[in-house]
């Protein structure tokens, strides 16, 4: 019963990082980040609900963003993530593991 | 924190799933504008919506799955669909509730009983260093030889106590209290302190100094000193001495000897322990605390050789009887002497109490068998559709689970409501020691989990095994071996409950013929004084003239017609045996005579007919010839075909005495035993216990002026005067508690044999719906299906009545002592409960029986 992906073959806690780094930029709601994502990566990633909603839940419950209702910019009611302070350092050491990570795989492609 | 914020986020529930659905419409809205402004088609925009659907919904549940557990959801969800679904069948719930309380109460009860007796920790420092110590020759040590014991330097230190009584009381009625006399180094060595003034000093309390000093505990400073604090050097008098009060023992002091425990505790000397430099008199249970490296093996090693020695040095006086030195942990002590007893009851409690939880769980699970096996239909569509057989069996088991704790609850409450229940006075000092309350639950729960595993396991893994769906589809099962060992099973419990029910006819049977019977004596008018002498009060001599004053004084109340005295009251429950041969004669089988002391003229007094000779007369005092008159068992047993008068007889511990007078047999011990041979000695020449009886032709109304009359005489003497027929009442009433316990046990019995029938006949009618359904729909009418039912349960009925019987006419005669005038085999008793079983099984299977009868051919067709 794990967080499914859409994105082929995103390494377990990806998302996560990946979110924590998109509101890095600023405070966005779902949908934005979901764009974001897709844009920035040329529609590779393609994030849907059933993935992105459950993971800004856990980031949520652990406390690395927080939600906040506002007014998107067709005035409709969204709510906007932002991280906090622990999701900034969160962000840190996630980026630093995942830099590990992929350098130790591209170690071993090369041997 | 993220335990803090889950617990938030399952609070605030629905709001967080609206918030949820809210974004996620706003996500999915803005999808459909990204589309149009991209000049998607309205097909592509369909298709799009529905997947995001699909999306949006494992969204929620996703992340409903981060808020909270799945597992307490899906515990939840069983809850309420169990809760629901077993307020449809109310009948299998009040039933099984009641019957589980039943056995959860009970087991509760007794396990608490037995740990308030079992798990009673004497209060004391380092207990695991202590042990008691006993000599080979007797239970206790005597004072000279303890003294040797206590310097011999085996122990680091040895303390002596010993229980007793004595009345207190300066003035006016006196009172018993009971007593610990403990040498003056027992609070010392036992780490005790007082929570008010202080205990004993070994210096002040030198057994030749005869101290006069008294510590007492919580309870009879609060009852007898009104709980002042300054009641510190107050005097109080013992048994005729006055003792200063020195101490008050803490509130939450526990006694070596169990949770009786005495009230009064006073230093050694010999003013309390008269045998106190007789060395040859075992009068001390002694308490060592083991040097610091000693083992207790080592310890009894070192006590044998000591009392070797002793036997050696003292070889006149010491008989060690091929008894070892026992050592032992100290908290064994309020056991000694009577550790089979204790263990025995603790065991049979324990099996019983066990046993009637077992069989509830037995019966619980049948019903809920049953049940599966109605629901058979809705368990195999769930395993179908992929719930998973364990999540069947979780939500199964939380059903049963529900009504085990509805039985707990239940179980509980019959254990607090034991507090208003009326209990002889024996009993009733543990059940104040039993306070129920919040300790209760502790016990309760493990009784609970285990029920609820038993009652609920079985049936779900039963229910749900694998090819079940199969199963179902091919029609259900008919009677298998299953169902045979349960109708054996219920046929035992019918067998059980048969033999309790004659039992209870029996008892009552012979609680009517008792009164009817004649019991030798005569128990409308009498009147009798106990006298609650301690053990420096009247003795021998003064003793019997105490007696003749107060004879003489009643006997001239108006209206009392003979006074007398002797050393029992007949049926009044303190009767006594001793051993005995006839002078020259040690050989005769059989009975062993009892031997009693009584006055001049008691026969006359209590109407016991007198068949030759004479009674005592007050010649018959000490320094006469010795005298004797026996019963007619007793002329008939030793001197048959003799004249027995002119004959000496003699006992084990008397001289031998001359029979003067044989007088008819009456009831002493119960009214149902079986004649015995008594002798009576003459009470002056042999005073024991005093006991006054008077003849009045209407006693109740003379007992104040009885009452009266003795205080004229002595007015501090405990005493306590009633009718014959009341001091009688007490066997009375143990016959009647005796039989109001085994009616009730008869009753619970009944109850879950009935219940074990009902859920057998509910399952069989449950798994034959498919057949019955179709003899109904080729012909077979209502009443028939239901005859067959019922006749079917007639036949384990009739087996159970008939294995019940026989067991029955092996055991009534065990209990033939309680049955007075009444055959243990008595065809009304059996044939009265026979009818009563018979009729409780058929109403038992009476509501399985229509509804199988009343099912609707065509639904019971469509299981098929």
């Amino acid at each position: 019963m794990g967080v499914t992906n859409d994105a082929p073959e995103l390494l377990p806690g990806t998302l996560d990082l990946l979110i924590l780094r998109t509101l890095q930029r600023g405070a966005m709601h779902g949908y934005g980040i979901a764009q974001h994502l897709r844009v920035t990566s040329d529609d590779v990633l393609q994030v849907g609900e059933s993935s992105l909603y459950p993971a800004l839940q856990r980031l949520l419950v652990n406390g690395w963003i927080t939600g906040e209702w506002g007014l998107s910019d067709n005035n409709r009611r969204a709510r906007y993530y932002s991280l906090t302070a622990a999701g900034r350092k969160r962000l840190a050491v996630e980026r630093k593991g995942f830099d590990q990570m992929v350098l130790a795989i591209q170690r071993v492609l090369e041997a | 924190m993220t335990y803090l914020r889950r617990l938030v986020y399952w609070l605030r529930g629905r709001r967080a799933a609206a918030d949820l659905q809210e974004e996620l419409q706003f996500h999915r809205d803005m999808v459909e504008r990204d589309l149009r402004l991209n000049g998607a088609t309205r097909a592509d925009a369909t298709r799009v919506a529905h997947r995001t659907l699909g999306n949006t919904m494992l969204a929620r549940e996703e992340a409903r799955a981060i808020w909270v557990a799945p597992w307490i959801d899906a515990f939840w969800q069983d809850v309420r669909h169990g809760a629901r679904s077993l307020a449809r069948s109310p009948a299998l719930v009040i039933v099984s509730a009641l019957s589980l309380g039943l056995g959860i109460g009970l087991n509760t009860i007794l396990f608490m009983g037995i740990s308030t007796i079992y798990g009673h920790q004497p209060t004391m420092v380092e207990p695991e260093r202590v042990v008691g110590v006993e000599p080979g020759y007797a239970n206790q040590f005597s004072y000279p030889d303890y003294r040797d014991l206590r310097s011999s330097g085996i122990f680091m230190d040895a303390a002596g106590f010993r229980t007793g009584g004595l009345n207190l009381g300066a003035s006016g009625r006196l009172t018993p209290v009971s007593l610990l006399v403990v040498t003056a180094n027992y609070f010392d060595m036992l780490g005790i302190r007082a929570q008010i003034g202080r205990t004993f000093t070994a210096a002040e309390t030198a057994a030749e100094r005869e101290p006069r000093l008294i510590v007492v505990t919580a309870a009879f400073w609060r009852n007898w000193l009104r709980g002042d604090p300054a009641a510190i050097g107050e005097s109080l008098v013992l048994g005729g001495e006055p003792f200063t009060v020195v101490g008050v023992l803490p509130d939450d002091y526990r006694a070596i000897f169990g949770w009786i425990g005495p009230q009064i505790y006073a230093p050694v000397s010999r003013l309390t322990l008269s045998a106190l430099d007789e060395r040859g008199t075992p009068s001390l249970s002694v308490l060592a605390r083991l040097q610091p490296n000693a083992t207790t093996s080592q310890a009894q090693a070192a006590v044998t050789g000591f009392t070797a020695s002793l036997e050696r040095m003292y070889p006149d006086r010491l008989t060690s009887k091929g008894r070892s030195v026992r050592v032992f942990p100290a908290q064994a002590m309020q056991f000694r002497g009577a550790e089979m007893g204790y263990s025995a009851a603790r065991v049979l409690s324990s099996i019983t109490g066990g046993l009637v939880l077992l069989i509830a769980c037995v019966n619980v699970a049948g019903l809920l068998m049953a049940r599966a096996t109605e629901r058979r239909r809705e368990i195999a569509v769930r395993v179908a559709i992929g719930a998973g057989r364990a999540r069947v069996v979780q939500s199964m088991l939380v059903e049963s689970m529900l009504l085990v704790v509805t039985g707990g609850v239940i179980g509980l409450a019959m254990a607090l409501a034991i507090n208003w229940v009326p209990m002889p006075s024996e009993m009733g000092a543990l059940r104040n020691v039993m306070t129920p309350d919040g300790r209760l639950v502790p016990y309760a729960i493990p009784f609970v989990l285990f029920t609820a595993l038993v009652c609920g396991l079985l049936p779900a893994l039963r229910a749900t095994r694998k090819g079940v769906v199969d199963h179902v589809r091919q029609g259900g099962e008919g009677v298998t071996p299953r169902t045979r060992m349960r109708q054996a099973l219920v046929i035992g419990q019918l067998a059980m409950s048969l033999f309790l029910v004659v039992a209870t006819l029996l008892l009552v049977r012979s609680q009517i013929r008792i009164s009817q019977i004649d019991v030798g004596f005569d128990l409308d008018h009498g009147i009798v004084a106990r006298f609650g002498l301690d053990q420096r009060q009247y003795l021998n001599d003064a003793r019997a003239q105490f007696a003749e004053r107060l004879v003489e004084r009643i006997a001239q109340v108006p209206g009392v017609s003979l006074a007398s005295v002797a050393n029992i009251v007949p049926l009044g429950g303190d009767s006594l045996l001793r051993s005995f041969h006839p002078a020259g004669r040690t050989d005769i089988p059989g009975t062993r005579p009892s031997t009693y002391s009584v006055g001049s003229d008691y026969f006359r007094t209590l109407g016991i007919r007198l068949l030759k000779g004479r009674e005592f007369h007050s010649t018959d005092r000490m320094g006469a010839p010795a005298v004797a008159i026996v019963n007619e068992t007793f002329a008939r047993t030793y001197f048959p075909g003799q004249d027995v008068i002119g004959q000496r007889v003699q006992t084990a511990d008397e001289p031998e005495a001359d029979v003067i007078g044989v007088v008819r047999d009456h009831r002493i011990g119960t009214i149902g035993e079986a004649p015995q041979s008594v002798i009576y000695y003459a009470f002056a020449q042999r005073p024991r216990t005093l006991i006054v009886h008077a003849r009045a032709a209407s006693p109740d109304g003379l007992v104040a002026s009885v009452q009266r009359a003795i205080d004229e005489i002595d007015a501090t003497v405990p005493v306590n005067v009633q009718t014959l027929r009341s001091a009688t009442s007490l066997e009375m009433n143990m016959r009647r508690l005796g039989t109001m316990l085994i009616g009730a046990m008869g009753s619970v019995g009944l109850f879950l044999a009935m219940i074990g029938l009902y859920g057998v006949m509910s399952y069989v009618a449950a798994s034959r719906t498919a057949e019955v359904g179709i003899r109904m729909a080729l012909g077979a009418s209502r009443p028939r299906i239901r005859r067959e039912m019922l006749l079917r349960a007639l036949k384990v009925v009739t087996r159970g009545v008939v294995l019940g019987a026989l067991a029955s006419l092996a055991m009534t005669p065990l209990f033939r002592t309680f049955l007075a005038g009444i055959s243990p085999f008595d065809p009304v008793a059996f044939a009265g409960a026979a009818i009563l079983l018979a009729l409780v099984g058929l109403a038992a299977s009476y509501v399985p029986a229509r509804r199988s009868s009343r099912l609707d051919p065509m639904r019971a067709l469509r299981q098929l």
